[in-house]
């Protein structure tokens, strides 16, 4: 089976409000789908949804054949926007707190990576600025072993010369058996690594498409045809 | 779940730490009193009931509150997640939570337990555990009633205070979890005037066995008081797993 998820009639409601109406879709392996939309067209609610930390109103969704439960959290990274690392914690015992819970993550790695950004593993996570915890996220985030990663804007709140680190880190773990699914509203700057691209408005799937394919049909960027379907938003 | 419970640990170490130097300075100024020739006005077998059931018992409950409070803050906020983004079902999760305050809970009352023991040897005129023994084995001619009651009326209190924490737990996940916020509400008011009305009513029972037989009430009311906080704590974690795992949005 080539399907890293799929995704079929899902429906997800807050209260009344309507966030992803009847999407169904698949992500198969080794790709990565660049998921866009402006701000509360549902990207994070999907995401979300993957990651088992949302349960959506009706549908069927599968991770690796399997319904999303506990144990598909084990296959999925999820990168969230929020600071989801506790402010008591030095970066150090998050740093422990992923190798005691995720099998095959790599403590070297993350030291590495956080290395890399300039970051103190010893600094508590409260006395961090938000960049700083960003890299710190993705730190942690990027020296898992899993199936599925997923980013929710992961170049939020990184400097300039970290973003090249951010993409090429993400580049560097992407191999036939891992899939991506990024979200980011600077289209440009990372549109080159996308495989595939999903356009998302108004809790509706509005274009499902090859990255190469919809730039060679439109005659453009996917920053431009962002601009383009969403510029009324 | 010893991760999960260690986890627990390192994230509420200051919460155990409060509790550790509240029960230190509690003895401290008893022992304090002691050296100088003071006592508190109370003595005897009262005061080591009062010291061995009360304070463990006021520590926990504002060491509950405090667990509680940032637990659920954790989950309204939307923040600092990490723990369910982990392969741990939401039983796990919740019931480590409970390890941990059990767990801190005993080593509080163990704590408690022996600084009593250093002081009743060091301060026999103050108070002594042999008293509480021998008072309890030869049907306590030294309790008054009055006492007995005040026992009994602490005991009452500080497990309703627990189970209505564990309540208002309860209703909290519950109305952050499914969209149907007024019933989930109304059952939750409901459990919170249930639970403790029947937790009310048994002790009822054991007060009139008090005006008879001190040893039995006493005996009686800790039994109770065990099995149900334990009961009450155990389901209560169960319907917080179940909700965490199948219906919370985080």
């Amino acid at each position: 089976m080539n399907n890293a998820i799929s995704m079929k009639n899902i429906t997800k409601k807050y209260n009344k409000k309507m966030v992803l109406d009847d999407i169904s879709i698949t992500f198969e392996k080794g790709k990565i789908y660049g998921l866009l939309g402006p701000n509360g067209s549902g990207k994070t609610t999907l995401m979300k949804l993957i990651a088992g930390l949302h349960r959506p109103n009706s549908g069927e969704l599968n991770i690796g054949g399997m319904g999303v439960s506990y144990q598909t959290k084990a296959k999925v990274a999820y990168l969230a926007t929020e600071n989801f690392l506790p402010g008591k914690f030095t970066l150090n015992q998050c740093i422990d707190f992923f190798e005691d819970m995720y099998p095959g993550f790599s403590k070297e790695k993350c030291c590495g990576l956080m290395n890399q950004f300039s970051i103190d593993p010893t600094a508590k996570v409260s006395k961090l600025s938000s960049g700083m915890v960003a890299k710190a996220k993705l730190a942690l985030i990027l020296s898992r072993d899993a199936e599925i990663y997923i980013f929710d804007e992961p170049l939020n709140g990184i400097d300039y010369i970290a973003k090249n680190t951010v993409i090429e880190s993400i580049v560097n773990i992407h191999n036939e058996n891992k899939t991506f699914i990024i979200t980011s509203h600077m289209v440009s700057e990372i549109e080159n690594v996308f495989d595939h691209v999903i356009l998302i408005k108004d809790a509706k799937i509005i274009v499902d498409a090859d990255a190469d394919d919809l730039r060679n049909d439109r005659g453009m960027s996917i920053a431009d045809i962002y601009v383009e379907e969403f510029k009324q938003c | 779940m010893l991760k999960l419970v260690k986890y627990q640990f390192i994230k509420n170490k200051y919460a155990s730490l409060y509790a550790v130097v509240a029960v230190l300075l509690i003895y401290s100024g008893s022992f304090y009193d002691g050296i100088n020739g003071n006592n508190l006005g109370l003595s005897g077998v009262f005061t080591d009931l009062i010291a061995i059931i009360g304070i463990p018992s006021l520590i926990m409950f504002s060491f509950c509150i405090f667990y509680f409070i940032n637990f659920f803050g954790e989950i309204i906020n939307e923040k600092v997640y990490m723990i369910y983004m982990t392969p741990n079902s939401g039983y796990k999760v919740v019931y480590s939570g409970l390890l941990y305050i059990i767990l801190t809970f005993i080593f509080i009352f163990v704590l408690v337990l022996i600084l009593q023991g250093i002081y009743s040897l060091n301060f026999p005129e103050y108070s002594s555990i042999d008293a509480i023994l021998h008072a309890i084995e030869d049907q306590g001619v030294q309790i008054s009633i009055f006492e007995g009651l005040f026992i009994i009326f602490i005991i009452t209190f500080s497990l309703h205070v627990f189970i209505l924490i564990l309540c208002l737990t309860l209703c909290i996940i519950a109305d952050l979890t499914l969209d149907k916020g007024w019933f989930v509400s109304l059952m939750g008011l409901a459990t919170l005037f249930v639970i403790p009305e029947l937790y009310i009513r048994m002790i009822e029972v054991i007060v009139y066995y008090l005006l008879i037989n001190l040893k039995v009430s006493l005996i009686l009311c800790s039994s109770i008081t065990f099995g149900f906080i334990i009961i009450v704590a155990v389901i209560i974690a169960t319907v917080a797993g179940y909700l965490l795992e199948n219906k919370v949005n985080l």
